[in-house]
């Protein structure tokens, strides 16, 4: 029986690459900054991105107002969708399907409520904004 | 976002503004720039980067003794103002840091590669440099130096090497005069110095004797296979303005770029001039959608539309259907899954001015290129009024290109009711009277006129150099 061939290793310099884009989380970075761009449509692309950057480096040293395009009033907003009777929480499919919505990614599946199936605003917004600034914070701490 | 499970939709507005912005070469120019810096803090890297990224020429000049390099270096660099910078005077101004690793009597063949590459990094990296851009001149003279420049991310956009036979540069060599003040490059015969008092104060330069020539050729030669995506070679056996244009062409022009680029081709030109036939191949060949406007049209009216009715009094009559009524059609038919993400061929509009312009006003609908397929009535009637097609088969002949081979064929042959002479004279002067407003409004934009009265293939191969090359604005 013929042994199979291993992967094709990669160049080394290659896979430093990788690692630098890796490590340095380049790659979130760029998607952040082009949904930016998708949704701001920006006359200078460059001023723009010069603020996005100088924003993001801001947030690095204070640990707040990271660059998103989901705000806390958004989150507000849409909790009020799901909840139009104003019953103060939502079910755990509903915060499951908007966390998926919100691309929320590797959200935290076991919130509290989710045994009685009521996720409340402050659940929500909380898992919420905590995913938000990992995905959002680009950058090795 | 996982793009399976919600399809991305990006609209075609994002895909014009990020053409428009050239934002993918900006994202490329980020990530190379990283890639080769590595910095430990990218983010403020990348604010450094986009502050001060600009289109700077990068130009390396190679060429063996005696094929004008310097010359045409001193020509570049005051055309370009950029920096001119020769391993010479390189030599000149070492930055100190650098002095002990010298050895003892530098000269511009005794110092290691390696060091070459660090005093030339240094030197680029110098703020002038940056901001104007540099013209290296006869460096790297062998493999081993081109690689150490490389390796520390000094990659030049453009590199010409001048190439002449050997026995031209030997002889050149031999004519070859410097003027020590200016330090000014002349030749006895080629180029002679305009006044009297630099004529004689031309001295003759060293290291020139053929022997040296034939040595220093045969390294030359080596340092090409590490430049062969950004070299182009240049013979420089012709007269100095010659070779100067040719440079400097090509060493301004921007970068082709490698975007995602979707074609938006318009297909102009009189009945006859096989416009569809040049659509069909684009088409097939680029994976492209076809929008014929006529087609659309009589779609409008097979399916009875209300819009469809309103139409067809006008292609009755072989009129011009009003833009009112045509607009809205091809809105939709543009903003139609296909022709947003593939792009389209179009061809039957605009026949107007004002079409042109109405079509150009809209972002999504603007033409990337517009093609002119020109031929004279005569040859348009006799393709026309001699084709015909057999209702049985639905085979297209041509009496005198593609004769129907039996005779029970052409017994059955029918002609399309239009392709009469007189019809076909009715739409080419329609054509011909929009002519020159059209050619007006899409000339300054780089229209392309194609000779169509030859054959289709020939026809096929000018339309698609037209797509191909980049556009020659007026």
């Amino acid at each position: 029986m013929a042994h199979k061939p291993s992967a094709p290793v990669a160049n080394p310099i290659e896979q430093t690459g990788a690692d630098y884009l890796q490590t340095h989380r380049i790659p979130e970075l760029f998607h952040n900054l082009s949904a930016s761009l998708v949704y701001n449509k920006p006359e200078d692309p460059k001023a723009f991105m010069i603020d996005y950057l100088e924003q993001l480096k801001k947030a690095r040293i204070t640990g707040e107002a990271l660059p998103s395009l989901v705000q806390d009033t958004d989150l507000t907003s849409i909790f009020r969708m799901l909840d139009p009777a104003g019953h103060g929480h939502i079910t755990y499919s509903q915060y499951s399907s908007t966390m998926e919505a919100l691309g929320l990614i590797n959200y935290n599946t076991s919130p509290p409520g989710k045994d009685n199936d009521r996720i409340t605003f402050e659940t929500f917004s909380q898992e919420a904004r905590k995913r938000l600034n990992e995905l959002n914070s680009t950058f090795s701490v | 976002m996982d793009q399976t499970l919600y399809p991305v939709n990006i609209s075609p507005e994002f895909l014009l503004y990020a053409e428009r912005n050239t934002l993918f070469e900006l994202f490329q120019k980020c990530i190379s720039s990283l890639l080769v810096d590595r910095p430990n803090d990218p983010i403020t890297y990348l604010i450094d980067f986009l502050k001060k990224d600009a289109d700077v020429p990068r130009v390396v000049i190679l060429g063996p003794p005696a094929s004008g390099r310097h010359t045409i270096g001193k020509l570049l660099q005051k055309k370009l103002n950029a920096v001119l910078i020769e391993a010479a005077d390189l030599l000149h101004n070492i930055p100190s840091k650098f002095k002990d690793k010298l050895p003892p009597k530098p000269t511009i063949h005794n110092i290691p590669s390696t060091l070459w590459a660090q005093l030339f990094e240094e030197r680029v990296k110098d703020f002038e440099c940056v901001r104007r851009g540099w013209i290296l001149v006869d460096f790297p003279n062998n493999r081993e130096q081109a690689l150490a420049l490389q390796g520390h991310g000094i990659a030049p956009r453009y590199v010409v090497c001048l190439e002449a036979p050997d026995n031209v540069l030997i002889e050149r060599a031999a004519g070859k005069r410097i003027d020590p003040k200016t330090k000014d490059i002349y030749h006895i015969t080629f180029h002679v110095p305009s006044s009297r008092e630099i004529q004689d104060r031309l001295i003759t330069p060293e290291d020139n004797s053929e022997k040296a020539m034939h040595l220093r050729l045969k390294e030359y030669r080596r340092v090409k296979d590490c430049y062969k995506p950004v070299l182009r070679t240049i013979n420089a056996d012709q007269p100095l303005n010659d070779i100067f244009t040719q440079i400097y062409s090509y060493a301004s022009k921007k970068e082709r770029s490698i975007a995602l680029h979707t074609p938006r081709i318009v297909i102009l030109g009189p009945t006859g001039s096989g416009r569809k036939t040049v659509a069909t191949q684009i088409s097939r060949k680029y994976d492209v959608p076809i929008v014929s406007i006529p087609t659309l049209l009589k779609q409008q009216i097979v399916s009875k539309t209300p819009l469809g009715a309103s139409i067809k009094p006008y292609l009755d009559r072989q009129t011009l259907v009003p833009d009112s009524l045509l607009t809205q059609i091809i809105k939709d038919r543009l903003n139609q899954k296909d022709c947003t993400t593939k792009g389209w061929v179009m061809i039957g509009f605009p026949r107007t001015r004002e079409q042109a312009e109405s079509l150009a006003r809209t972002p999504v609908m603007a033409p990337t290129r517009v093609f002119f397929l020109d031929i004279p009535l005569d040859i348009a009637l006799e393709r026309l009024t001699n084709r015909a097609l057999d209702p049985v088969t639905g085979d297209r002949f041509h009496t005198h290109e593609r004769p129907p081979p039996t005779h029970n064929i052409k017994q059955r042959l029918a002609q399309h009711p239009t392709d009469d002479e007189e019809s076909v004279q009715k739409r080419y002067q329609t054509y011909s009277v929009y002519y020159d407003e059209l050619q007006d409004f899409y000339s300054p934009q780089g229209a392309i006129h194609v000779a169509a009265d030859q054959d289709a293939y020939t026809v096929f191969e000018a339309v698609e150099a037209g797509i191909v090359n980049q556009l020659h604005k007026e």
